[in-house]
């Protein structure tokens, strides 16, 4: 017996030994697990704002340079030598020389066009001429080799005192943009034909530039800026557009890669960006959309082909700026004084420079995310073709110029709205509906609302979601007045209330437990048929037929059919059973002793749930709605399908928004693995978890302290 | 039997649960300005009965009640009767200490502001008074703000004791309200109970014959829902009609 007794208690040992262990494992496991989780989340969001980087790469001697362009591998540095040749320079110095075809020497001027693609040069005896310039890879075997091709498309008469300003190409024909002495001309260069048109321009053009398509240029006299675009499809002439006085005299001028900003260098170091916008009433104006800091002579400005940063090419230096971001990314170390060319490689990935000499300088890029600074990521930035600075989120669009505009402000307001709209709706109906089932509805009733708001938690958030945005939206839309009568209920109900409070208590017993449930419903549902009978009779004598309407042209408010009200409604449905159910819980477990303590002092139901229960249970209350919001913020599924998902910074409740958690879900899978966007979104994801973390956070603390304040409840 | 006036009294009074009736057709009668003792064996309907008195078997479910109770003559379930003013003539206390999770004083002065006392003067006079009447000013004057969980279980039931009376009540019923006390603390709230009923009617529930004997004036006997003797202390305890009577007094059941 004894026996028995001490080995029932060494099992038991046992297993409690076992069973602690079992859960703090368990414990320690979550938390590791949360940990790497954020580790993770670190490690890939945090270098989207690592710092680029430049390491010189060498330098190989070659003869005197007039332009130059590199390969998209990085293989041979192209140089246009004054003796009328291209000299490709490979990276271990070897050399191999290509004649210009019909050029005389010696070559006075020479221009890569900025993609790389077209060279124009001007002779010994002014001729101009335009080649096309293409490397095609061939494999051979595991080896890869680039096969020169140099084609000259035309050559015609420059005369004399022209100089290049620009040159664009496409198939086998070429814009080229020329400075004369009394303004500039635009030559137009085929195999079939060759033509010059003049651009009127006041004064000798001193810098400019073409968009890929030759459909707009930029031009630059000493003392002013003047844009030109083909207003006429059947006429290939340039007509001035718009035009602007500038402040320095300019040197150089490029067109960033989607065809929208134009960037001036000027004569004491300055660099600035220039726009056409349309002007109030009608035309064009010119805008200056930035303005870089720096010193130094500007000689040359290349465009990258990848995105929204530039070379800037100075007297002593070269500097990759960036347009976003509004930053100088950096300068290229080890820079040559001497250097007469310099230029980006075509992926981005290297510069180089040629010196007088025809030393060719390399540089290895790393840009890194360029375009996802804090200050772009958080403060409103001026994007191309806006006016001022705004905050955006719109990550990707249809073309290679495509500016990303990835402002995480629109992301974390919606999310925030989102949230702050399904509080609003649900907390309090959650709330009073805890307190009223847990201290006043009739026993039976509690048994049966209890599971059924419990339920409520087991539909999906997809179901929930689709419903709101395929069913509830439109009918919200459809019927405003009837949508504005339901959110009014609660707060008419409790009005009703107090009213009710003040009459006679003789009246009031009469209508205790289940049949003042019952009249309340009966209230519900009359004051429901009475507004749906309504309805049609208010929308045309009060709104003129249609409500929205009337909301845009009486109040200027748009209305968005996929709107925070309706999220407000879609998501307070996941939120209300979590809400409920910790409130509830929490309501229980006041004491009852205390209730009854306040009850026998004269208090009724009401001021003993007011006095008493609410106090006691305020931090479970207060824990519950901060759960409910830390789940709105986190809820992907509903908020994506009822949201519209448009990155609004409104708070209007006609109006959509775009929420954290539904980009990630939207974006993540079709974001390319390391690049910005993947990166942003990471970070996106980092912040929410952050949020979610605060969230309970303070809730913990908040709670602590209340319960410090209410003390120990008496068990 | 008795000289001084009825302060409570039930007229063939049957109420219960449910299906089942807990008290069978109890006529008592309370005095005035006296001690009574209800004392039976575990689930005879002691605190039933007692919560008869104040209503407070309302918020039980199922309860159901025949007969009257009478507090100062008047009809205790009479509609016209608010539940509120009825509580507040007659206060309670129950077994286990259960004071709010609030101050001292903010406990005492419940009832008051309850009854829509606002005046901070004349609470806090109420909340001196009521601590005096309970004899616990002396032990907690210092500390009227502190929680009243800092207080001993003895303590706490007397500021629940004070609790009720800052009401103003003239009947308190108290259901067992030392059973969780030690000896010590047992003694001073016995001394509590007899220097109150100078001027409250007190129904006191008690497991305890010896506590009956010490503080009851009268003692009522109760058995399986019925009230089988009712009279003065120590004339029961001496020499009890029933046989029923004396066997629980002698300890042979209960
Ligand atoms: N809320 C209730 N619902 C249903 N039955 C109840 C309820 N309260 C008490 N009863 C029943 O009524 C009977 C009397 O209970 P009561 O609490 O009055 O006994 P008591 O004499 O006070 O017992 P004790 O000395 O143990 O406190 C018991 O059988 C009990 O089961
Ligand atoms: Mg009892």
């Amino acid at each position: 017996m004894r026996a028995d007794t001490a080995r029932f208690r060494a099992r038991a040992r046992a297993i409690d030994r076992w069973m602690a262990g079992l859960i703090t494992g368990g414990g320690a496991a979550v938390l590791i697990a949360t940990f790497l989780l954020v580790l993770f989340l670190v490690i890939e969001s945090v270098p989207v704002l690592r710092s680029p980087r430049a390491s010189s790469e060498g330098v190989v001697p070659q003869g005197v340079p007039l332009a130059a362009a590199e390969d998209e591998y990085r293989e041979r540095v192209t140089v246009v030598g004054a003796e009328g040749s291209l000299h490709l320079v490979g990276r271990d110095g070897e050399v191999e020389v290509i004649p210009l075809e019909g050029v005389q020497p010696p070559v006075h001027q020479a221009l890569f066009s900025a993609d790389g693609r077209f060279l124009v040069a001007v002779d010994g005896v002014g001729r101009l001429h335009a080649f096309s310039w293409r490397q095609r890879v061939i494999w051979e075997g595991e080896r890869r080799v680039l096969q020169p091709r140099l084609r000259a498309i035309a050559a015609t008469a420059a005369g004399d005192g022209k100089h290049l300003l620009a040159v664009v190409g496409e198939g086998s024909s070429a814009k080229v943009l020329v400075g004369t002495e009394d303004g500039a001309s635009v030559v137009h260069l085929s195999e079939k034909s060759t033509s010059a048109t003049n651009l009127a321009v006041a004064g000798p053009a001193v810098a400019g530039a073409l968009t890929a398509s030759g459909e707009q240029a930029w031009v630059a006299t000493a003392n002013g800026l003047q844009w030109f675009q083909r207003l006429d499809p059947e006429v290939s002439l340039l007509e001035p557009t718009a035009s602007v006085p500038l402040s320095f005299r300019p040197t150089t001028a490029a067109v960033l890669l989607g065809d929208v900003t134009l960037v001036l260098g000027g004569e004491s170091g300055e660099v600035e960006a220039w726009q056409a916008l349309p002007a109030a009433g009608a035309g064009w104006r010119l805008d200056q959309a930035a303005q870089f800091h720096g010193s130094g002579r500007v000689i040359a400005v290349t465009p990258s082909q990848r995105e929204k940063s530039f070379l800037v090419q100075r007297i002593t230096a070269a500097e990759i700026l960036h347009l976003t971001s509004r930053r100088t990314l950096l300068a290229l170390p080890g820079y040559p004084a001497d250097a007469v060319v310099a230029r980006l490689s075509p992926r981005l990935d290297g510069a180089f420079a040629v010196t007088a000499k025809g030393a060719v300088h390399r540089w290895s890029l790393q840009l890194h995310h360029p375009e996802a600074s804090l200050a772009t990521l958080f403060l409103p930035v001026r994007y191309e073709g806006y006016e001022r600075a705004h905050v955006v989120w719109q990550s990707s669009g249809g073309s290679a110029g495509f500016e990303p505009k990835l402002s995480l402000l629109p992301l974390i307001v919606g999310t925030l709205k989102g949230a702050l709209y399904a509080l609003l709706f649900s907390a309090p109906l959650a709330l009073a509906g805890a307190l009223y089932v847990n201290q006043f509805a009739p026993r039976g009733l509690r048994e049966v609302v209890k599971p059924v708001i419990e339920l409520m938690a087991a539909v999906p958030s997809v179901v929930v979601g689709f419903l709101a945005a395929l069913f509830l939206a439109p009918l919200v839309r459809e019927h405003l007045l009837i949508s504005a009568g339901v959110l009014l209920a609660a707060p008419s109900v409790a009005a009703v209330a107090v009213v009710w409070s003040l009459a006679p208590a003789r009246w009031q017993r009469r209508l205790s437990g289940a049949r003042e449930l019952v009249v309340v419903l009966g209230m519900l549902v009359v004051a429901g048929t009475v507004l749906i009978v309504l309805e049609p009779h208010l929308h045309q004598a009060w709104f003129g037929g249609d409500v929205v309407h009337w909301l845009y042209q009486r109040l200027g408010v748009t209305y968005d059919q996929r709107n925070a009200m309706v999220v407000g409604f879609a998501l307070g449905f996941a939120v209300i059973p979590i809400i409920f159910t910790i409130a509830e819980d929490a309501l229980s477990n006041v004491p009852p002793s205390l209730v009854a303590a306040s009850l026998a002092l004269g208090a009724t139901p009401w001021e003993a749930a007011r006095t008493v229960v609410i106090p006691a249970a305020s931090p479970g209350l207060f824990a519950a709605v901060m759960l409910g919001l830390g789940r709105a913020v986190g809820e992907t599924m509903i908020v994506l399908m009822a949201t519209g998902n448009t990155p609004l910074m409104s708070l209007s409740p006609f109006n959509g928004m775009r929420t954290m958690a539904a980009t990630i879900a939207v974006e993540l899978p079709e974001a390319p693995y390391g690049g910005t966007l993947y990166r942003v979104l990471i970070l996106t994801a980092l912040l929410l978890f952050c949020f979610t973390f605060a969230i309970n956070m303070v809730a913990a603390a908040v709670a602590e302290r209340l319960r410090k304040r209410f003390g120990r409840l008496a068990a | 039997m008795t000289t001084a006036p009825a302060a409570l009294r039930t007229r063939s009074l049957l109420a219960g649960f449910g299906s089942t009736a807990v008290l069978q057709a109890i006529d008592l009668t309370i005095p005035e300005r006296q001690i009574t003792a209800f004392i039976g064996p575990s689930g005879c309907g002691k605190s039933t009965l007692l919560r008869c008195f104040n209503r407070m078997n309302d918020h039980l479910a199922g309860f159901f009640r025949n007969g009257e109770v009478l507090v100062h003559g008047r009809d205790a379930y009479d509609p016209s009767f608010p539940l509120e003013e009825l509580r507040s003539q007659v206060g309670m206390v129950f077994q286990k200490p259960n004071p709010f999770p609030q101050s001292i004083a903010r406990n005492v002065s419940f009832g008051p502001r309850m009854a829509g006392v606002r005046d901070p003067a004349v609470l806090a006079e109420l909340v001196e008074a009521s601590l005096r009447r309970a004899q616990l000013w002396d032990e907690v004057k210092d500390r009227l703000h502190a929680s009243a969980f800092e207080l001993s279980g003895g303590q706490q039931q007397r500021l629940c004791i004070a609790r009720a009376l800052a009401s103003g009540p003239q009947i308190l019923l108290l259901d067992e309200p030392a059973s969780a006390l030690d000896p010590i603390a047992t003694a001073k709230l016995e001394e509590t109970i007899l220097e109150l009923s100078r001027e409250v009617t007190i129904v006191l529930v008690t497991h305890n014959l010896q506590q009956a004997a010490r503080v009851a004036h009268r003692t009522a006997f109760l058995y399986l829902g019925k009230l089988i003797e009712e009279g003065e202390t120590a004339a029961m305890f001496a020499a009890p009609r029933e046989r029923l009577t004396e066997e629980y007094l002698t300890g042979r059941f209960g």
